[in-house]
């Protein structure tokens, strides 16, 4: 019977002597040894305990220097003579990992084990610290209602929020390894038995393609395993929030996390699915739907308002009411700019405020918020170079663009926002259609995961309609 | 590479295009009426109302010294040839799509057919059909130089003035190029309605005549004709019977119109044909000038519905008579409803019917209800009518 330690999960069963020699390690201890005390953040220290020489190698800035000094080194000091028996039988076998390769010895020196090296025998510890932030709400994405957790850099904290949220045996993680130089972890979760098994097979298949030296972001591999790389549109949806994860692990998408970035990534995503936030099924399904469908609205504004306004005031100028275009006429007057000049000059100015507004620390943004709606918005009306009503027209364009949950997807408004202005400054509200016209023939050509981008709206599935403009009431008793 | 070419000359085809049929709103003259007149040699004369926006009053600045409207007035031949000419005077070329009022001269509708220089107005597609036309006795120069009180535009506030008819039925409805090049494909005599100055103010006024014969001016329908011609047409939403002259006891009485119908009745026998036109209003009490008067008198309410038909009556009556006698046109369209109810016999006399009309026996009856009286006061002490 063993009766070596009471905290080892042999302790009084029967004792099998050699548990640990069984694997003997192959390794040229003096070779390890001369190169690791040659290495300046490595530690190497020498141990004689009743006549064992014991050798503890880590590396002091990924370990914890008091779990090394109370559960590696007091422990080893006081351990007295047994018959049969070496120093590292103060641990237990669980503890202690047997290092076969040198290979092996480094990934685990790197991981923030303390090595030990008895005799021939090379034994890792896991006395792992790295530091991360603590968890705190996404900046990038605000929610008035519902948890308000958001994902860190450390994959491992990421899993264990996500099981927060999901307690189900159902789901499963993949790991993989990407990068030939920084070796970064990559999880797949998806929950068995809701995953469709195509897309499942679609996923890891692209994870493996992935070839790339160095991944440090989730928007890395999200760029690396997208098929439209010429499209605007966002193939896959990064999240720093567990609840969407989740939420989306349910419906049967895939999650694909990244150690050392907060964002993970989903897939596969519709145009509709990126218009939905928590908050969306948080209230009451009437307000909900009402809300929702503002931001339908307010997104088609923010592509198409500045251009609706020039083509309407440059071509179409007996489609505007008279009142109405005899205002503008008349606010328009000594501008000395052409209306489309005037509109482009304007959004490339918000684009600029809005860039600037990301990368100023947090005490200077105020600023430029000031500089931005005073001196170029007030003043440039004063001075007659812009007329008020495009200032107006251009900076709701703006403000309707803010509502759009998805940052990507916003993004790729933006820039569609520019080529309609081009289209309509070209033929007026003929070109407008022609533009929409290309723009849809896109939109029901790309795909996610070979999702249709557009589903259910373009293949038509009128009864999965009930989560889009609106969002339908539960079921009574059950969820959706 | 294919791709990459024909998206690259596409690109530039769009550049080639530019902005070729561009025009800022600035740049373009917004005109909001048209007044057709004839000089004395027998030329046209049109003037065109621009807007002058640098004139329009704003909060900021408040109101300007100039007026936000300029009035250029050229003579020539054709109407194209002046609209065209006024490149001479204003730098903006004009822009129709704007266009509110098109008044005519009485002169001009008394030398010119309408058939002939209305024309350009419904072929041109920059003019619209839904625009209102308007007929005036006074020089067309005044009615369009008077900047009304509260609306800036005198060719706005005119087609403005023609949308109360639903209020008064002292005005027509408006009449739309449209519609007038409507009748004028149907061969059919109709009306315009009118306005005038009077004390310096633009205001609705009675209605012209354009009788089918030669598309020319006919005559002037007065305010109290155009009341009876709205009866006849059925399209009385409003208004008021003033029956202050019809002697009611105790005081002077008026009823609000709350809705009205006009029905069409045709009895045809053997060669005669006999119009019955049934008009029945609703109406409440509007002003009662009796103080103490018990609206619950047996027999009052009758009686003031007797006077009601009466005035009514007397209105259409009036206006069926001008039209069979003074003008001798059926500016009234009673042909319609003959032509609806007997079809045959309207196809028969199609071609004499100017002839046939003058000699059609019209019957009119009146009712009216009053349905309701409003609030008075109850123990209001009788002051006597002295």
């Amino acid at each position: 019977m063993c009766k070596t330690c009471l905290s080892c999960s042999y302790y009084n069963k029967p004792f099998i002597q050699g548990v640990i020699n069984m694997e003997k390690s192959r390794l040229d201890i003096n070779e390890i040894l001369r190169e690791k005390s040659k290495q300046g953040h490595i530690v190497t220290k020498e141990i004689e305990i009743s006549g064992h020489s014991i050798y503890v190698i880590y590396m002091p800035s990924i370990t914890k220097n008091a779990e090394i000094n109370n559960s590696i080194l007091s422990p080893l000091m006081e351990w007295k003579y047994r018959k049969g028996q070496t120093p590292v039988h103060t641990f237990s076998t669980e503890q202690l990992q047997v290092m076969k390769n040198k290979d092996e010895l480094d990934a685990h020196l790197l991981d923030g084990y303390t090595i030990l090296i008895e005799n021939e025998d090379v034994y890792a510890l896991d006395t792992a610290y790295f530091s991360h932030r603590s968890i705190s709400e996404p900046v990038s994405e605000m929610t008035l209602r519902g948890s308000r957790d958001g994902f860190i850099e450390s994959i491992q904290e990421n899993i264990n929020l996500l099981r927060v949220h999901l307690r189900t045996t159902d789901l499963q993680l993949e790991y993989y390894t990407v990068g030939t130089k920084s070796f970064t972890n990559v999880i797949l979760a998806y929950i068995q038995g809701e995953v469709n098994e195509e897309l499942l097979k679609e996923a890891r298949k692209r994870i493996e393609e992935i070839n790339a030296e160095y991944v440090s972001d989730g928007g890395l591999i999200e760029q690396s395993i997208e098929k439209n790389t010429y499209s605007l549109f966002p193939e896959v949806q990064g999240t720093e929030r567990p609840i969407k994860v989740t939420n989306a692990l349910v419906e049967g998408k895939v999650a694909i996390f990244v150690d050392g970035s907060p964002t993970v990534l989903i897939a596969p995503i519709t145009l509709n699915s990126l218009f939905q936030t928590s908050d969306d099924y948080s209230f009451k399904w009437i307000p909900a739907s009402l809300v929702r469908l503002m931001r339908y609205i307010a997104a088609f504004l923010a592509v198409m308002l500045p251009s609706i306004y020039i083509s309407l005031i440059s071509y179409h100028h007996g489609l505007i009411p008279t009142d109405l275009a005899i205002s503008i006429s008349k606010t328009r007057e000594g501008v000395p700019i052409p209306s489309f000049m005037e509109a482009f000059l304007m959004q490339v100015t918000i684009e600029v405020l809005r860039e600037a507004g990301i990368r100023l620390p947090k005490p200077i943004g105020p600023a430029v918020s000031i500089v931005g709606a005073i001196v170029l918005g007030e003043a440039a009306v004063t001075a007659g170079i812009v007329s008020p009503l495009m200032v107006i027209v251009v900076s709701f364009a703006a403000i309707c663009s803010f509502t759009i949950p998805d940052y990507s997807l916003s993004l790729a408004l933006r820039a569609i926002s520019f080529i309609m202005l081009f289209a309509a400054a070209i033929l007026g509200i003929y070109g407008l259609i022609i533009a929409i016209f290309l723009l849809s023939i896109h939109l029901v050509r790309i795909k996610s995961f070979s999702v249709p981008y557009l589903e259910p709206f373009a293949p038509y599935y009128y009864k999965r309609w009930k989560d889009t403009f609106i969002r339908f009431r539960f079921k009574k008793g059950g969820s959706q | 590479m294919f791709l990459k070419r024909s998206l690259i000359s596409l690109l530039l085809l769009f550049s080639l295009a530019g902005c070729w049929d561009i025009k800022e709103i600035e740049d373009i003259g917004i005109v909001l009426g048209i007044a057709l007149d004839t000089t004395e040699d027998d030329q046209l004369s049109m003037i065109h109302q621009f807007v002058v926006p640098g004139q329009i009053p704003t909060q900021q600045s408040g109101s300007p010294e100039g007026l936000p409207f300029q009035n250029i007035q050229i003579k020539g031949h054709s109407l194209f040839e002046i609209i065209r000419n006024n490149s001479l005077e204003s730098n903006v070329p004009p822009n129709f799509t704007h266009l509110k009022t098109i008044l005519l001269s009485k002169e001009l509708l008394e030398k010119k057919r309408v058939d002939q220089f209305i024309d350009l107005f419904i072929r041109d597609h920059e003019f619209r059909r839904t625009v209102p036309v308007f007929i005036t006795r006074d020089t067309v120069e005044e009615v369009f130089g008077e900047q009304p009180m509260k609306e800036l535009f005198p060719s706005i506030q005119i087609k403005e003035l023609s949308e109360n008819h639903y209020l008064n039925n002292l005005t027509l409805k408006s009449l739309t190029i449209g519609e007038m090049s409507q009748y004028i494909s149907e061969e059919k005599s109709f009306l315009i309605p009118g306005v005038g100055l009077k004390e310096g103010k633009v205001i609705s006024q009675g209605a012209g005549i354009v009788s089918s014969e030669d598309f020319r001016y006919q005559g002037w329908l007065t305010e109290e004709e155009v009341e009876g011609v709205r009866y006849i047409n059925n399209s009385v939403e409003g208004g008021y019977i003033d029956l202050s002259e019809d002697h009611i006891e105790q005081g002077p009485v008026v009823l609000e119109i709350n809705g009205s119908n006009t029905s069409y009745h045709v009895d045809h026998s053997g060669e005669t044909v006999q119009l019955h036109l049934k008009v029945s209003i609703e109406t409440s009490l509007a002003e009662d000038w009796a103080i103490g008067r018990d609206v619950y008198t047996k027999g009052w309410k009758e009686d003031l519905e007797e006077a009601a038909n009466k005035n009514i009556k007397k209105k259409i009556e009036n206006v069926i008579e001008a039209a069979q006698t003074e003008y001798e046109t059926d500016f009234l369209n009673l042909s319609q409803w003959i032509h609806i109810n007997e079809p045959d016999y309207f196809k028969k006399h199609e071609a004499e019917w100017d002839e046939l009309f003058t000699d059609l026996d019209v019957k009119v009856s009146v009712q009216t209800k009053i349905t309701e009286f409003g609030t008075q006061n109850f123990n209001a002490n009788e002051v006597g009518d002295s």
